[in-house]
């Protein structure tokens, strides 16, 4: 199939913008952006808390309904967990955000099993204890485990979603 | 580009103007921060999608940062991007776009690549790897093209051309070998 192809020659404004000259050097820049991201460190980790919290809520067994709606909401506070997290260099928290993401985005419809979800959360509320924090390999070691959980899990979504031959 | 190797090289980005799209309130304060601290003053952040198209029709920006997985109803940010680039009047139609995303499931990349932005990120986001893309994007001189339902950048990194043998299908198609081509021919 052919199809036409229109080329567009635009002004990149934002080239433009950048030329001009003053401004300051790419190392102070990115020291600025460093600290202006410290300015809301505090905030960020009262609402990192707030998030595993629901989390943990939701996912409670006398709570969970494995509805679609919950499990796209479990799904989008574990991506804000790894995002914010990993913004303030807490590697394995973030890390068991993804792992958590991995999980759910295999259920979005719903039908998950929620001992594995239970997994991860306790997960979560470890690595922000300060005895585990503060020690690199209980943290290694409990991202560790979530891997294997996730990947065990991811793959036999995959078996059950393959079509039958 | 390696920042690293780039730290006392100037830039100034006080003139740009750019519209920040993050669903998570907290994610828009950590990417405005960044983005502040870069010199950038003109930051408009939106949390909602409806909020960002608003803008988006109404004034004018040199740069987009925005996070596919923010969703309002059935749009989600790469549905935004592609309503951007079908705008015939928009002065921001052309505007280069980053997408900045976390989890990213393979349905959402594809659909990423082929929403017409220019960059796609993956969160966590530091400041050194917003720079880079930032910057690239300033450099980027890729035309954008218009071929069934996509209009975006040009997805080819280097014009190599049409393939050996075969008409090119744009008028600007550069017919000639490239020079690592040629150097091989020539071998």
């Amino acid at each position: 199939m052919t199809h036409i192809v229109r080329t567009h020659r635009v002004e990149n404004r934002l080239a433009k913008a950048v030329s001009t000259s003053g401004g300051v050097t790419i190392g102070e820049a990115l020291q600025r952006a460093k600290l202006g991201v410290e300015q809301v460190r505090d905030e960020v980790m009262v609402a990192l808390d707030a998030k595993i919290a629901e989390i943990d809520t939701v996912t409670m067994p006398a709570n969970f309904d494995g509805t679609a709606a919950t499990m796209a909401r479990v799904y989008m506070l574990a991506n804000e967990v790894l995002n914010e997290a990993g913004a303030f260099d807490l590697s394995e928290l973030s890390e068991a955000g993804r792992s958590l993401c991995e999980l759910t985005a295999n259920w979005r419809d719903g039908g998950i099993d929620v001992q594995p979800v239970r997994v991860h959360v306790i997960a979560m509320k470890s690595l922000r204890r300060p005895d585990i924090a503060g020690d690199s390999s209980l943290r290694t070691a409990v991202v560790e485990g979530l891997r294997a959980v996730t990947a065990k899990l991811s793959a036999q979504a995959r078996v059950a979603a393959a079509p039958a031959r | 580009m390696a920042l690293e190797t780039e730290l006392n090289r100037w830039i100034n980005l006080e003139k740009v103007s750019l519209l920040a799209l993050d669903q998570s309130v907290h994610g828009g304060k950590i990417l405005t921060q960044i983005i502040r601290g870069f010199g950038i003053r003109n930051v408009r952040t939106f949390s909602k999608i409806s909020d960002a198209r608003d803008a988006l029709r109404t004034g004018s920006f040199d740069l987009i940062i925005a996070d596919p997985a923010a969703t309002e109803g059935d749009e989600d940010g790469i549905e935004l991007v592609r309503w951007l680039r079908r705008q015939d009047r928009n002065i921001n139609r052309f505007a280069p776009v980053i997408l900045v995303s976390g989890h990213s499931t393979p349905s959402m990349v594809r659909r990423s690549r082929d929403s017409g932005a220019n960059f796609f990120v993956a969160k966590p986001l530091t400041a050194t790897t917003l720079l880079e893309r930032i910057l690239w994007v300033a450099r980027d001189k890729r035309p954008f093209v218009e071929v069934g339902e996509y209009l975006g950048p040009d997805r080819r990194f280097k014009e190599k051309g049409p393939p050996e043998g075969a008409a090119g299908r744009r008028t600007n198609d550069d017919t000639d070998q490239h020079p690592e081509e040629q150097q091989k021919g020539a071998a």
